[in-house]
């Protein structure tokens, strides 16, 4: 069914439309196949079934949806707020090519990536003699700012991760299996109303590092390093939530280090704000942990990234990374990396951007859990 | 983030812990491919693998890779290493030392959706590097590339012969280790799918089940699923994404689950009626299970899935391969003769305005005995009634 508040396909396609006077385009093409649906959702509240689909948006005038598969048919004019919806089975990209094509000169495509190479030549059939250019970056660069609607969504999201953190707390045995683990965390998001989760996991001492669950099972002891990622929607309204839990209770020098992590990351946020850098992030963050002596460990291997988000509207926190943080924008701060004492531990927290500081999307605290058997 | 080209070579392999095939196993499909260069009169094979056609790397190497949008190219040629030029994660890197098959050379570049292409840059550049490039290549699954990667492969081998389906052809035909894998993840499916649509009770939302569907399988250590539920009563059948939907009454609800267990697929999708029984509508869900037998005779008889497939007013009919990919030869109508070792999977869904819309969708396999479900025992007979 339709979810969404009424004004938002208006206030999405606005935007879009102001940007694609700015840069002189009569039409754009929007494309998503099955393994990376975020644009036509973003454009057209469609999270895709079948193979694949186009959206062409005139600047003036009425977008059209063309649909890959025809039993999908029902489901998309439900769900999708574009009115014209068309099934396509043969020469999609053709067809759509050609729609856009009758808009005008100036064509604008996003998506060029995601399609195979005959499915883009079709593409440009369709669009002979027009000037075409790849618009990916300036839609990107428009979902970095998320809507009020966007943001209720990323609330909502960054609760169902909390909820599966207490899951897993209330999971947790001598003997459980990563798989059994997983199995509750995503249980506890998936009624709650998460579509996917993406999902890290570690379990063990001197860990390297997460990564997909496999055959292995909790001891007393063991660290559970757990990157929980609930998605609504697509990938674009994620959030993250990544938490260390101790089976047992923690040694001096474990909670040390892990305080550490936590300290970088207070630390960075208390700074934090519309208007700073990306990098700035990473600065505070590695300042902390540096001056514990661990500058080298602030690097590749020893730890992948200082914060991100997903999808489209896409940030990582790096240290060459100038683009200034506006309000609205969400993202994962996470201060994860390896130790050499004690191994890998994790810590992070998705906030939202704004004028004066940060606001917490999780209601968790940050320390490491100590999980002592009665 | 753009890391540097690095090659990563596993020292030897002691533990098996995460693999189901044994070391043989890969040496057996690997002489399957170079009769495919002997048959082609080539040197060796560029092959491409995405998100949906893993199948075609993941049958020699077992490679995975945590994020759905990477790619990678396999270079095969008649030795026994095969090498690997993947977008991927370091972490993905230390997991597949742990599970790749033996003899592969895993080359990383950095892992980017706006850049992914350069994995077939990559691959031309190790070509040349590696003294390769005036071998005979043929191509496998290019087709799927995007524009920009298709261009330096292309540039370099302007005439490169398509060898997909010679490749597909292989594939076909599933080793015993494969069907066992197959079996296995269709009996997941089948068996969660069956046991909590049971718990499909009016004032339940479609969540819950999807929820505890979800949770079964992967207690078994699945690692993806793809859930559509749907619980109305209206003649059309629409899977969706589960959503809040209260069960009432006189509501169908179906499940249709795909799960992706050690690399492999299997299919299973079932309907349940919450109400009252009736006549009319008892003869409705047994011309829908008759239809579905006779689709499954015809396979049989025919030993091809053309015609099988269709879509109409009153529903739709999709037989097609599956295994490493839910979606693989043989596909849609193909003419190509089944031989021993095909698995298919089989999905019949039919509409009525009175009765609503149900589904059946199962995994099968072609031996000499015919057409044979593959799941556990006990699970072949679909209940539409609770």
């Amino acid at each position: 069914m339709k979810q969404y508040p009424a004004n938002e396909p208006e206030y999405r396609l606005s935007r879009i439309r102001k940007m694609m006077e700015e840069r002189e385009l009569d039409a754009m093409v929007f494309y998503s196949c099955q393994w990376k649906i975020e644009v036509i959702h973003y454009v057209a509240n469609l999270r895709i079934l079948g193979e694949e689909a186009c959206m062409v948006l005139p600047r003036e005038g009425e977008p059209t949806l063309y649909i890959s598969e025809p039993w999908d048919l029902k489901r998309a004019r439900e769900e999708s707020w574009v009115e014209d919806i068309v099934v396509c089975t043969e020469n999609l990209m053709e067809t759509a090519g050609k729609c856009a094509a009758s808009y005008g000169k100036n064509i604008g495509i996003v998506g060029v990536e995601q399609m195979k190479g005959g499915e883009y030549r079709a593409l440009l059939r369709g669009l002979s003699g027009k000037k075409i250019t790849n618009e990916y970056a300036a839609l990107d660069e428009l979902c970095k700012v998320k809507t009020p609607w966007e943001v209720e969504i990323m609330r909502k999201c960054a609760k169902l991760a909390d909820d599966a953190y207490l899951a897993e707390i209330n999971a947790l045995r001598v003997g459980v299996s990563e798989f059994e683990l997983i199995s509750e965390l995503e249980y506890a998001m998936k009624k709650g109303g998460a579509d996917e989760n993406f999902q890290m996991i570690g379990m063990g001492t001197n860990l390297p590092s997460m990564n997909r669950a496999k055959e292995n099972y909790l001891k007393m002891g063991d660290f559970v390093l757990t990157e929980i990622t609930p998605i609504i929607g697509c990938i674009t309204y994620a959030t993250q939530l990544c938490r260390t839990v101790k089976m047992g209770e923690a040694t001096p020098l474990e909670r040390e280090k892990h305080k550490l992590l936590c300290d970088a990351l207070e630390y960075a946020l208390s700074k934090a704000k519309a208007g700073i850098r990306a990098k700035d992030l990473v600065i505070w963050q590695n300042e902390v942990i540096g001056a514990a002596g661990y500058e080298k460990y602030c690097h590749p291997p020893y730890m992948r990234s200082r914060g991100h988000n997903f999808g489209l509207g896409l940030i990582n926190l790096s240290e060459d990374n100038e683009e200034i943080l506006q309000e609205d924008t969400i993202l994962v701060v996470h201060p994860n990396q390896m130790i050499p004492e004690v191994g890998y531990l994790v810590c992070g927290i998705t906030v939202r951007f704004t004028k004066d500081g940060v606001e917490r999307l999780s209601s968790l605290p940050t320390e490491m859990y100590e999980a002592i058997p009665n | 983030m753009d890391f540097s080209y690095l090659t990563v070579l596993p020292r030897g392999r002691q533990l098996w812990d995460y693999v189901v095939m044994p070391p043989e196993e890969y040496d057996a499909r690997k002489a399957r491919i170079d009769r495919i260069l002997d048959k082609a009169g080539l040197d060796g094979l560029i092959v491409y693998s995405d998100a949906m056609t893993r199948r075609y790397i993941n049958y020699l190497t077992n490679y995975t890779c945590s994020v759905a949008w990477s790619c990678a190219i396999m270079i095969v040629t008649r030795e026994r290493l095969l090498r690997l030029v993947s977008s991927v994660a370091p972490r993905d890197i230390n997991y597949n030392l742990k599970t790749l098959a033996p003899n592969i050379e895993l080359n990383g570049i950095g892992l980017s959706l706006l850049t992914n292409y350069r994995v077939a840059h990559k691959t031309i550049e190790y070509l040349k590097s590696h003294n390769m490039s005036e071998m005979k290549w043929g191509g496998v699954n290019i087709d799927s590339l995007c524009y920009e990667g298709q261009k330096p492969i292309y540039e370099a081998y302007p005439d490169l012969p398509d060898c997909t389906p010679l490749y597909d052809e292989v594939l076909m035909q599933k080793t015993e280790s494969e069907q066992f894998a197959i079996a296995q993840a269709a009996s997941i499916a089948k068996k969660a799918v069956l046991d909590y649509l049971r718990m499909a009770v009016p004032g339940t939302n479609e969540r819950e089940i999807a929820a505890r569907i979800d949770r079964q399988c992967r207690v078994y250590g699945v690692g993806n699923i793809a859930l559509l539920v749907s619980a109305r009563k209206d003649g059309k059948l629409c899977l969706r994404q589960p959503g809040d939907y209260i069960i009432q009454e006189g509501d169908t609800v179906s499940a249709h689950v795909d799960i992706n267990y050690l690399n492999y697929h299997g299919m299973f999708a079932s309907s349940l009626y919450r109400g009252k029984p009736c006549s009319e509508r008892k003869a409705f869900f047994e011309t829908v299970e008759e239809d579905y037998k006779k689709l499954l005779e015809n396979i049989e008889s025919r030993r091809t899935l053309e015609g099988i497939s269709f879509h109409n007013m009153s529903g739709y009919a999709l037989a097609q391969g599956i295994g490493g990919d839910t979606t693989e030869a043989p596909y849609k109508d193909d003419k190509t003769p089944l031989k021993n070792g095909t698995v298919f999977s089989l999905t019949l869904c039919r509409e009525d305005p009175n009765f609503g819309g149900v589904i059946i969708s199962d995994t099968f396999k072609i031996d000499e005995g015919g057409v044979r479900h593959l799941g556990g025992p006990g699970l072949d007979k679909v209940n539409f009634y609770a």
